[in-house]
């Protein structure tokens, strides 16, 4: 694998699509580099790469498990901390979601409050 | 070197069944479209072509099914989509470069005077009668002009960008002083407008 597509599947790890994502986040929740996510993941670089690009697994109880078998599988990554990493990265999309789907009004009156003086 | 249409079409087929193949598309396509989009945009920054490949790449990876084979193929998919985020990144370039390259860049010689008055002498490439006769450039004066912006002075990079590669350099040299002269005299003219 190019490092071309290296630099592309690590670039998809701002798009909650891809798996990428969830590694990306997990990656920044503990503290780990390059080196550190392919230990955890037991993954070769070109192995890491290809699992990034795949779709983001679905939910459990939906496909969880049945996608983050297969991916593990193809790709040679350890299922367990794959699945670690997928159900990461489904929170913080999710909570992010959460946040943006939030309507301007229910933040209004945290504002207001902040902006009451002391 | 792209590969076959027909293997290019299998890889897409590929996306469509099994969304675990995205990285096998893009080592697949991410090297002749980042070769073809430099070939056909000599003047865009690498970092500029490579993102925009990239981000053409990654958006057939997550919606396969938005390519209509029947339309075109998926080369050319690829590229049209691959070139608007690259034309979006230089115009955003561009915009921001407009707001912060002082006007010694486009080498236009200040009138001459003995006073300077603070804050009556910065102008600005916003200036209506400039953006006027920007818009008023031929494709081969907006080439060079945008390597004026950019502090390029190599002389074979101007002779280039007016597609005078082949001549010889004293011919270039002669060529590329004259559309830098035009340039620089409609600009002046544009600014000493009352």
């Amino acid at each position: 694998m190019t490092d071309a597509v290296r630099t592309l599947a690590a670039r998809a790890g701002t798009d909650p699509h891809f798996l990428a994502f969830a590694v990306a986040e997990y990656a920044a929740a503990e503290g780990l580099d390059e080196a550190g996510v392919l230990a955890r993941l037991a993954a070769t670089p070109d192995g890491l790469a290809s699992a990034r690009l795949c779709r983001m697994p679905r939910p459990a109880p939906v496909g969880f498990n049945e996608d983050v078998d297969r991916i593990a599988a193809k790709f040679g990554l350890d299922r367990d901390a794959l699945a670690a990493v997928a159900k990461h990265g489904q929170v913080v999309a999710d909570l992010r979601r959460a946040v943006e789907d939030q309507p301007a009004e229910s933040a209004a009156p945290v504002l207001a409050a902040r902006d009451r003086p002391e | 070197m792209w590969p076959p249409d027909e293997r290019l079409h299998d890889a897409r087929e590929r996306l469509v069944a099994d969304p675990d193949t995205g990285g096998a598309f893009a080592e697949l396509v991410l090297a002749p479209l980042i070769a073809e989009l430099a070939e056909r945009n000599r003047f865009a920054e690498d970092h500029h072509v490579s993102t925009a490949a990239e981000v053409a790449v990654m958006a057939v990876i997550k919606h396969p099914r938005r390519y209509d084979p029947n339309r075109l193929p998926l080369r050319a998919y690829l590229l049209m989509i691959a070139r608007r985020k690259l034309k979006t990144a230089q115009a955003a370039e561009h915009r921001h470069h407009q707001s912060r390259i002082p006007w010694d860049a486009v080498e236009l010689s200040l009138p001459a005077r003995n006073e300077e008055v603070e804050g009556d002498d910065s102008p600005s490439l916003d200036d209506p009668e400039l953006q006027a006769v920007i818009a008023g450039f031929t494709t081969a004066e907006r080439a060079v002009f945008d390597c004026l912006l950019g502090g390029e002075r190599r002389t074979t990079t101007f002779a280039a960008a007016l597609g005078l590669a082949d001549q010889p350099a004293d011919q270039q040299e002669a060529d590329v002083k004259r559309v830098k002269d035009r340039i620089k005299a409609r600009l002046g003219r544009a600014r000493r407008k009352p």
